[in-house]
């Protein structure tokens, strides 16, 4: 089959007891670009983002990679198909440190086949190189997480996607916790990872943020999607009237007006 | 082991002026396994001209082993934060089928293989119940103990084995080695495999994981329930240890012989310093804690206490340390979560 999306999501729905979460919900990626996925909260992002991770099996639909399809149970199936997410609430393990986290389940070894001795030197200096790649101020990647502000959990999870060249990167809501600074920097990252070849999906409840750094924007409501836009052909206004109004449109802008003042 | 200021600053009592003094005083708070040991061995040296003694000392290790081989077991379980009541059934399951076999006029390397088998075969069922199926573990494991309980009730139908009088079995319990005592060896051998095997390799790197978040565990791509029955396996198999020792030592076996050993294990791997709830520890601690507990009865047999007191005693002593260490470690973590805007900026 032809086709130039690296992931591709067809007819994919999920229900949570009585809750439709995604309702045939289709979706497209295009290799090298950043897919901001936009949505009132329950609108289903973060669902679709879980079931291409992993975490959630989706109830009907077809995953494809690189057009063939591929089926994913957990999230080591996803981790073996190149894609990487960052979670909303991070899921790092507090207990561990910065390096024990960002190897966690893929851990360098040495020695015997049947007997995975930890390369812990590697694993702490690769990890001293990333934080300094990444430009993440944190001084040592003995640290425990336990011990570090919700920016520097933010960046310790987005290290721990990348470390290890996934070339699919799924992100919820990666700028919620961060302060101005911060965000600008994950932002700016998330930039640079697009240009050297990573796609990646951006989950935001800031439209202005996608429409600053993304190629195209999704918009989810309700469970269904509403539409893809192309960010050089819209405004914030378009994408908010999609996100509120949804793809039926109303007569009146005024939910629009009301959404955008929280904007 | 490091010190925020801010840790300090939360010492209750605080002996203000004297950062060095804090540093201790919150250490000792979270750590008051030492204090207890040290206290223990200072006086009763005064105390007793026989208590500092190399044949006491030695001793104290050896009434440890039991116990202590049950506990390296319980440390891995409780270090993924999962717990094990099974054990003392599991051991007195074992012991009697192994020493009905021996009774029987079985070779001594079938039985012990048989044992380990058992000890195996329990982990893997304890293992699907609460890692595949995932029952709530204490629940399971209460059930669990009721059902291997009742197995070796039935099986033994309340009578004694007896292992044949001279069967170099009862060498496993009576033999030295140098100094020591097999039972003292084949415990600090053990333990000294499983403490290297949690912090060295990726099973451990993946048990402190699980034991500390086990949905970003899975998260991370790691098999929780494969790691969950590995850890009922080796308890398993560390009770199934433990049983050729308890065997050989009573020579007999019996359907209650591993009677309370989930609580004394459980209370050794606290002592030592390992939190209840998972996701830190050693295995280090636990052997620190089972010889801890050998220490102190041994220091209450020695002052003359009868043995009834010396479960009180034993009792107080495990339930003041516990809340202590639970005091400590709320302090701990508490102010460092306050503090963590100033340190990014």
């Amino acid at each position: 089959m032809e086709s130039n999306y690296i992931v591709e999501m067809k007819g994919i729905s999920k229900r949570f007891g009585s809750v439709q979460a995604l309702n045939q919900v289709d979706l497209e990626l295009r290799e090298g670009e950043i897919l901001g996925l936009v949505g009132d909260n329950a609108a289903g992002k973060s669902t679709l983002m879980k079931i291409l991770s992993g975490a959630h099996v989706a109830d009907g639909g077809q995953i494809l990679i690189n057009g063939e399809e591929v089926s994913i149970r957990d999230p080591r199936d996803a981790r073996s198909c190149g894609i990487e997410m960052i979670y909303q609430d991070l899921a790092l393990c507090n207990n561990l440190d910065v390096a024990r986290n960002i190897f966690l389940g893929r851990e360098y070894t040495r020695g015997l086949p049947f007997l995975s001795i930890l390369d812990k030197k590697k694993m702490y200096a690769e990890s001293a190189e990333l934080l300094k790649r990444l430009n993440i101020n944190i001084s040592s990647p003995r640290l425990k997480v336990e011990r570090m502000s919700g920016g520097q959990r933010q960046m310790v999870a987005a290290a721990k996607a990348i470390a290890f060249d996934a070339r699919i990167l799924l992100m919820d809501e990666p700028t919620a916790a961060l302060g101005v600074r911060e965000a600008n920097t994950l932002l700016r990252l998330i930039k640079d990872l697009r240009d050297g070849g990573h796609s990646v999906i951006l989950i935001t409840q800031r439209v202005p943020d996608i429409l600053a750094i993304g190629d195209r924007v999704m918009v989810l409501k309700g469970g269904r999607r509403q539409g893809i836009l192309n960010v050089s052909e819209v405004g914030l206004d378009d994408v908010v009237e999609l996100i509120v109004r949804g793809r039926a449109g109303a007569e009146s802008g005024e939910d629009a007006l009301e959404y955008l003042s929280f904007g | 082991m490091s010190f925020s200021s801010s840790t300090l600053a939360s010492l209750p009592g605080r002996l203000r002026g004297n950062s060095q003094l804090n540093a201790l005083g919150s250490f000792l708070l979270r750590e008051p396994q030492v204090v207890l040991t040290v206290a223990l061995v200072v006086l009763m040296g005064i105390l007793n001209p026989r208590f500092l003694t190399a044949r006491n000392l030695i001793n104290v290790l050896r009434q440890s082993s039991i116990n202590g081989i049950v506990t390296v077991g319980v440390c891995w379980m409780m270090i993924s934060g999962s717990f094990d009541l099974s054990v003392g059934a599991i051991v007195s399951l074992i012991s009697v089928t192994m020493v009905a076999m021996l009774e029987g006029g079985a070779g001594i390397a079938t039985t012990c293989i048989f044992g380990l088998a058992i000890g195996l075969a329990t982990g893997v069922f304890n293992g699907f119940l609460v890692g595949r199926l995932k029952a709530n573990p204490m629940l399971t494991t209460l059930g669990t103990m009721t059902i291997f309980q009742g197995i070796a009730l039935l099986s033994a139908g309340g009578y004694y084995y007896r292992v044949p009088r001279n069967s170099p079995f009862l060498l496993i319990a009576d033999g030295f080695i140098g100094p020591f005592a097999v039972p003292t060896i084949i415990f600090l051998a053990l333990a000294l495999v499983m403490h290297l095997v949690l912090s060295e390799t990726t099973l451990g790197a993946r048990v402190y994981a699980i034991g500390g978040d086990e949905e970003a565990a899975k998260l991370a791509g790691v098999r929780v329930p494969l790691y969950r029955t590995l850890m009922y396996i080796a308890t398993g198999v560390c009770s199934a240890v433990a049983a050729m020792v308890v065997s050989a030592r009573a020579g007999s076996g019996h359907y209650f012989i591993g009677l309370n050993y989930e609580f004394h294990a459980i209370t050794a791997s606290v002592l030592g310093g390992n939190y209840i709830f998972g996701g830190r520890g050693s295995v280090a601690r636990g052997v620190w804690g089972a010889i801890l507990v050998a220490l102190l009865n041994n220091s209450l047999t020695i002052l003359g206490f009868e043995p009834a007191t010396q479960l009180v005693v034993q009792g107080v002593v495990t339930a003041s340390l516990v809340a202590i260490q639970v005091m400590g470690r709320e302090k701990k973590t508490e102010p460092e979560l306050q503090s963590q805007e100033p340190n990014g900026a």
